[in-house]
């Protein structure tokens, strides 16, 4: 736990900056942060001491408010209570308006509204903050800008993100940091400055900054202290400590380092702490830190305002993300050459195991999740430090041109490889790492896996299933019938008359002899390509043919240049001549050929006269068809409808089929999709399913309308005349009518997938059942046999399969060894089989019981012990007749049997149940008058010790069943609630009768105040005002006063006496 | 021999006009432009009464009933019926072609409206119903629909008839006679850009896109003459008759206005004006009045004086 303590406090100060690195640019919001801990935590500190059991905990809220009210403290009551001043709640505001006061109308804000907690819940206010007003410096006072490294760091900003965004040249691009002075300041320096300086005000406030830094610095230390170690008034965290071996220096680096990252904490700590604080306390804290000297040049310089660098973020690397000098100087190692003698660092493999950069994989144990790989250099040079394990960065790169900002101070020299030349090289060249050893078995190994064998029999050639339509095969080429020739004349192209007709002569003549003459004119064209290959001869053929066409001018040229026949005798220059000729008449018809083919610009401008297209436009027909309009359309244009609307309909399926006729021909594709849309007939399913058992196939017969195909199947036809399901397709008049396809018959299916061995199985009976039925039933068959086959019921469920077996085991052992109560559901089962076996005279029946019904047989332990005896005996002889009868069985007979008893199977189920309804009620009884007596029982014991008259009211009554008993307990409930009810009711008569009684007493008073008759009446009116009723009859008791006086008298008399009958009745009841 | 001149300008539109007509008695014309709007005019004074402005697009046809109070417009697949008193649109017709719609017409007591497209589809529309769905489909024409005439005759006995008649780019005029059940079809090849129909109700003129115009005998189907000289290779441009069939006029790529003697097939005039293509022509149903529109936004009057 401590041991990550120091690096929490890290990561805290790296969230802060991350936070400020989140928004980088722009004038940046504050997040006000209302965070009173210390008042909660008092709090929670005085509820801990003060513990309350519940029932006197009350709910308060922060300021000791009670939060709930209404009748159970729990409840919430809304209102009054603490949200709003007054009792009737809002006071609703007047509207008052006078000369002298005129109403200023105030829109309302909704914080009116609110209450403190509506207020609290509200979302914080974002505002701007000075603080983060990158910008405001920009037109501040100094224009000009100098740069202190230092105030970089310790900036409130967080300039280094700045500087890690725009990583480049630091001179051109500047930006400015605002100044944090007050307007004041600022007043005051463009008075004066120097005045400042000296001023009493000024040191003051540094006194009591310093003061301040210094209690903050020991309460820093305090906290510290038990963390780490000091030393030389730079604290080491305690985790460094215990790495460090005894006796080794720590080294100078990682002291100043560690000193630098302190004082950046605590410039953040401040910050982070001093919010509240005014800005100018806030702005000489930071200054504090720094060394006199710039102080006086913050306050004195020409520069009040700091600047930034922006550099240009060249690298790769994430925004904000600042790589480590142990990676910048990866990259330049790679870079540069350097001798390996040089390098200093050894990578000591016993101090692998520290945090280092490298290796710091994700992979590796994170114990602290909030560890950051990729926090910011200047944390991390903490923990670069073993890694130098040296005090001043390698030489090499100091000297290195690299070295362009003091962010690669900091350096590490790595491993150089040795470069020699029978060290192998990596794949790009480049020599491996010192320490490093090229690996010479590379994973990286194509895998090439073979194409998949095709299976031998495959045929990759397409094959129809059937063959193809006639119509299909001798499909009428019309498109390819057309000679080019005919095709350019219906084009209207323009002819050229004598090459097309050569040509066609040509083609004419050649038709025969050509495929005889081409083969030795191609072997000429070979030989005389070998004999023309000597360039004298070339030339001399050349020469030949130009002779041959009598091309003047060029012999002249030719023959001007005869010094390719020089060289040759006259005799080789004969023999030549006749090769020759030979070679020039096979090239002529290629040649002629080839020229015919084009034609001259001139030729086309003649040919192009002829009036071929002219000759077309003639001919223009007049045609007259047949068209019907709508009737409607005739109706609008107020004429009687040529057409009747058969004909009108006629006309549109005539229409209609025109339109259809185009795609005919790939109807005629017998495409598999025919198939779908085939009618399927089906008259007898039970036939169909006979032959096809018998010939084991599937018959499907296309059957088309085309007679030679009609003539061609007539004999199939005839062949599967028997099979009523034909699967036919209907092609009528170049119509495709699309049906939807029936599902096949079930025995289709069956002569496919069935083997042949449930034949004897497929019993004609149910012919008329559909398929499916037929097929379940045949299935239920199947499984009837397999039953029949295994003599036990093994193919039942496990649990009911031990159920049986442990029957059987009861059964073939004696039960005396078993408890009673197993016994007894033996004999119970035995039993009935017993009872069975009497009917059936078979056992195999109990198997086919289901095993849940067999367990709630057996669930009925409630049976008397002679009816046990009974069935102990009876058991015992049908266990042995069991045996006998497993033993003399044979299967046949069995078989027989159950052939049989499935027969009388469904009566003695029937029969079975209505047994064991019986039974049921049989046992119900039994269990109901055995509970009767137990009642009775107890009844009569009880009743030796309790009062008759209590019991016999209550317990007498209660039948021998617990139904009754309830119902008569509910009856008895009833009866005492009209009891209670009637009681209450004479107790409201009595109260009545008090009342009355007190009445009539006043009323005795009244007589006796014979003059206030009138004020007693009042008072009585009065009392009365809870009794109506009492009150109308006195109100007419008063009108008849005379009579009234007498009623009263002999009322009084009546009521006293009645109530002496229900005091004498109720205590009669209390008895 | 009267001369022809230009009368008067009217230049309101923005886009290229493509179509203008006079009204059944010609005291005013309705022009449709690109700009998407349909303008009545007084031609008389060249003053615009009224902008037809709801379509979406440019208005590729209209026409206006015989009443002269209805109008109905078309534009891309938008088919508008206006009234022209309101000005406003009184239906439109949703989905009535898959293509655009390049003419419209309607029967003379206003209860039918034909229209053709580019889907080679001539629809009539009932305006006595409002129903959505088409009178009847004529799908006859192999190609996009150039135009549609109805010739409809009722005084007159033996000259009666109640026909469609329909041009198309698949070269062939087809007339379906409603009284007699007929398709009667002018086979040709070349594309046919209008058709329209002599006053006598005797001759189709028909301009072909091989820059000839052809007087072709409504019965026999002769080609009687053939008016050339002027450009028409690419446009659809129209050509009619004057109004007491003396004249044939036509529009020209040339930007010049056309006038040939009926009779003789003689160039009679080629009045250049515009200074774009003609789009479109039409004769004043009483004088000799015409009015051509052109892709220059403009419409221009022309008249003969003696």
């Amino acid at each position: 736990m401590n041991k990550y303590n120091y690096y929490n406090e890290n990561n805290n100060s790296k969230n802060e900056k991350k936070r400020y690195s989140n928004t980088l640019v722009g004038t940046l919001f504050e997040f006000k942060d209302d965070n009173n801990s210390s008042d909660y935590g008092d709090n929670r500190a005085s509820f801990k001491d003060s513990y309350k059991p519940i029932y006197k905990q009350e709910v308060v809220d922060e300021k000791g408010r009670k939060r709930f009210h209404g009748a159970f403290t729990g409840g919430f009551s809304a209102g009054y209570f603490n949200t709003v001043g007054s009792k009737e709640g809002f006071t609703p505001s007047t509207f008052k308006s006078s000369k002298k006061q005129k109403v200023d109308f105030q829109s309302l804000k909704p914080e009116d509204f609110m209450d403190e907690e509506d207020l609290s819940h509200r979302a914080k206010e974002l505002t701007t903050h000075s603080d983060f007003n990158y910008f405001q410096g920009l037109g501040g006072f100094g224009d000009s800008t100098t740069t202190t490294t230092s105030n970089d760091q310790q900036g409130n900003l967080n300039v280094k993100n700045f500087q890690s965004i725009f990583n480049d040249d630091m001179d051109n691009k500047n930006i400015i940091e605002p100044s944090k002075e007050s307007i004041g300041i600022k007043l005051l320096k463009t008075m004066g400055l120097n005045k400042l300086k000296n001023s009493e005000l000024g040191r003051l406030k540094k006194i009591q900054n310093e003061n301040k830094l210094k209690r903050k610095k020991q309460s820093r230390e305090k906290r510290v202290s038990n963390k780490t170690a000091s030393l030389d008034g730079i604290e080491i965290p305690e985790e460094l400590l215990s790495k460090l071996q005894e006796g080794q220096e720590i080294p100078q680096s990682i002291l100043s380092m560690i000193e630098k990252q302190q004082s950046v904490n605590a410039g953040e700590q401040y910050s982070e702490s001093e919010e509240e604080d005014d800005q100018d306390i806030h702005s000489v804290d930071n200054i504090d830190n720094l060394s006199e000297k710039e102080i006086m040049d913050l306050f004195f310089g020409s520069s009040t305002n700091k600047s930034f660098q922006i550099k240009q973020k060249n690298n790769s690397y994430g925004v904000g993300y600042e790589p480590s000098d142990e990676i910048k100087n990866m990259r330049y190692a790679t870079g540069q050459q350097q001798e390996s003698s040089q390098s200093k660092i050894a990578m000591s493999t016993r101090k692998s195991n520290d945090t280092s950069i490298i290796g710091l994989g994700a992979l590796e144990e994170d114990e602290d999740k909030d560890f950051d790989i990729y926090g910011d250099s200047d944390s991390m040079d903490i923990y670069d430090s073993d890694f130098i394990g040296k005090k001043k960065p390698s030489v090499w790169l100091n000297n290195s041109k690299t070295k362009s900002s003091s962010s690669y101070s900091s350096t590490l020299d790595f491993k150089r490889p040795v470069d020699t030349k029978d060290l192998p090289r990596c794949s790009d060249g480049t020599l491996p790492l010192k320490g490093f050893v090229l690996s010479t078995h590379t994973t990286l190994e194509i895998k090439w896996f073979p194409p998949p064998q095709l299976p031998s029999n495959f045929n990759y050639y397409h094959r129809y299933n059937s063959p193809l339509d006639k119509n299909v095969i001798q499909r009428p080429s019309n498109i390819v019938s057309i000679t080019p020739f005919q095709r350019s004349n219906l084009l209207g192209e323009i002819q050229l008359f004598n090459n097309s007709q050569q040509q066609q002569e040509q083609q004419q003549q050649q038709q025969h002899p050509k495929l005889a003459q081409q083969q030795p004119s191609q072997n000429i064209i070979k030989d005389s390509m070998d004999y023309l290959s000597d360039p004298g001869r070339r030339l001399r053929f050349n020469e030949y043919i130009l002779e041959r066409n009598n091309d003047k001018g060029l012999k002249e040229q030719s023959l001007n240049n005869y010094s390719s026949y020089r060289d040759i005798s006259e005799g080789e220059k004969q023999k030549e001549r006749e090769v020759f000729e030979k070679y020039a008449q096979s090239f002529m018809p290629l040649q002629s050929q080839l020229n015919n083919r084009f034609v001259s610009s001139g030729d086309s401008s003649k040919t192009e006269t002829q009036p071929t297209i002219n000759k077309l436009q003639k001919q223009i027909k007049k045609r007259v068809e047949k068209w019907l309009p709508e009737p409607l359309l005739c109706k609008r244009f107020g004429i009687q409808n040529p057409y009747t609307k058969e004909e009108f309909e006629i006309y549109k399926q005539e229409k209609q089929l025109l339109k259809q006729k185009p795609s005919d021909w790939k109807s005629k594709l017998n495409i598999p999709l025919n198939y779908l849309n085939s009618s399927i007939n089906i008259n007898n399913a039970v036939d169909t399913a006979k032959t096809n058992i018998e010939n084991n196939n599937i018959n499907i017969n296309i059957n088309n309308n085309n007679n030679n195909n009609n003539n061609n199947n007539n004999s199939n036809l005839d062949l599967f005349i028997n099979d009523k399901y034909n699967v036919s397709v209907f092609e009528s008049n170049g119509q495709f009518q699309v049906k939807e396809a029936e599902r096949p018959p079930m025995d289709l299916f069956k002569a496919i997938f069935e083997s042949n061995d449930e034949e004897i199985n497929d019993k004609p009976q149910d012919g008329e059942l559909d398929p499916f039925s037929q097929f379940l039933k045949q299935d239920q068959q199947k499984q009837d046999q397999q039953k029949q086959d295994e003599t036990k019921s093994n193919n039942l469920d496990p649990f009911s399969q031990f159920l049986q077996q442990d029957q059987h085991n009861k059964q073939n052992y004696n039960n005396d060894n078993l408890d009673p109560f197993s016994q007894f559901l033996q004999q119970d089962q035995a039993q009935r089989q017993l009872d069975k076996h009497q009917k059936s005279g078979n056992d195999s029946l109990d198997n086919n019981l289901d095993p849940f019904s067999l367990f709630l047989q057996q669930d009925q332990p409630q049976h008397q012990k002679k009816e046990r005896e009974e069935f102990k005996e009876i058991s015992g002889f049908q266990n042995i007749s069991n045996k006998i009868k497993s033993i003399e069985d044979n299967e046949a007979e069995k078989r027989y049997n159950r052939d049989l008893s499935k027969e009388k199977e469904k009566k003695e189920k029937k029969e079975r149940k209505r047994k064991e309804k019986r039974e049921k009620k049989e046992r119900k009884e039994k269990e109901r008058k055995e509970k009767e007596r137990w009642v009775e029982n107890v009844k009569s014991y009880l009743s030796q010790f309790s009062d008759i008259s209590d019991s016999s009211s209550s317990d007498s009554s209660n039948s021998d069943s617990e139904y009754e008993r309830r119902k008569r307990k509910e009856k008895k409930k009833k009866k005492e609630k009209r009891r209670e009810k009637e009681r209450e009711k004479h107790r409201d008569r009595d109260r009545d009768r008090d009342r009355d009684r007190d009445r009539d007493r006043d009323r005795d008073r009244d007589r006796d105040r014979d003059r206030d008759r009138d004020r007693d009446r009042d008072r009585e009116r009065s009392r009365s005002k809870d009794r109506e009723k009492d009150r109308e009859r006195e109100k007419h008791r008063n009108r008849d006063r005379d009579r009234d006086r007498d009623r009263g008298r002999s009322r009084s008399k009546d009521r006293e006496k009645e109530r002496k009958r229900s005091i004498s009745k109720e205590k009669e009841k209390e008895r | 021999m009267s001369t022809v001149s230009c009368d008067r300008v009217l230049s309101n539109h923005q886009g290229s006009v493509t179509a203008v007509k006079y009204n059944s008695d010609g005291a005013y014309c309705i022009s449709g432009s690109q700009d998407k709007t349909l303008k009545l005019w007084n031609p008389n004074k060249g003053s615009m009464i009224h902008s037809f402005e709801e379509h979406g697009y440019g208005i590729i046809d209209f026409c206006s009933s015989l009443d002269n109070k209805q109008l109905f417009s078309c534009a891309e697949k938008q088919l508008y019926q206006w009234d022209i008193a309101n000005g406003s649109v009184v239906r439109r017709f949703q989905n009535a072609h898959n293509d655009t719609i390049t003419c419209v017409c309607v029967n003379n007591d206003s209860s039918l409206l034909f229209t053709g497209s580019n889907d080679k589809l001539v629809k009539a529309w009932d305006l006595r119903s409002n129903s959505f769905n088409p009178v009847q489909i004529l799908d006859d024409a192999k190609d996009s629909i150039t135009s549609i005439i109805t010739n409809e005759t009722t005084q007159t006995v033996d000259l009666s008839g109640h026909e469609v008649i329909t041009s198309s780019v698949d070269g062939s005029i087809r007339q379906y006679d409603v009284r007699m059940g007929t398709l009667t079809t002018y086979d040709d090849t070349i594309p046919i850009s209008s058709v329209s129909i002599t006053k006598n109700k005797k001759c189709f003129i028909a301009s072909c896109t091989d820059e000839t115009i052809k007087l072709i005998d409504i019965d026999t189907y002769d080609t009687l003459k053939e008016y050339k000289s002027h450009k028409n290779s690419t446009y659809k441009i129209n050509s009619c008759s004057n109004y007491n069939d003396s004249l044939i006029i036509g529009g020209s790529e040339d930007n010049d206005f056309y006038i040939w003697e009926l009779s003789s097939a003689k160039l009679l005039h080629k009045l250049s004006g515009h200074t774009n293509v003609i789009t479109h022509v039409n004769a004043h149903p009483t004088k000799n009045q015409f009015i051509t529109s052109s892709t220059d936004c403009t419409i221009r009057i022309w008249s003969t004086q003696e």
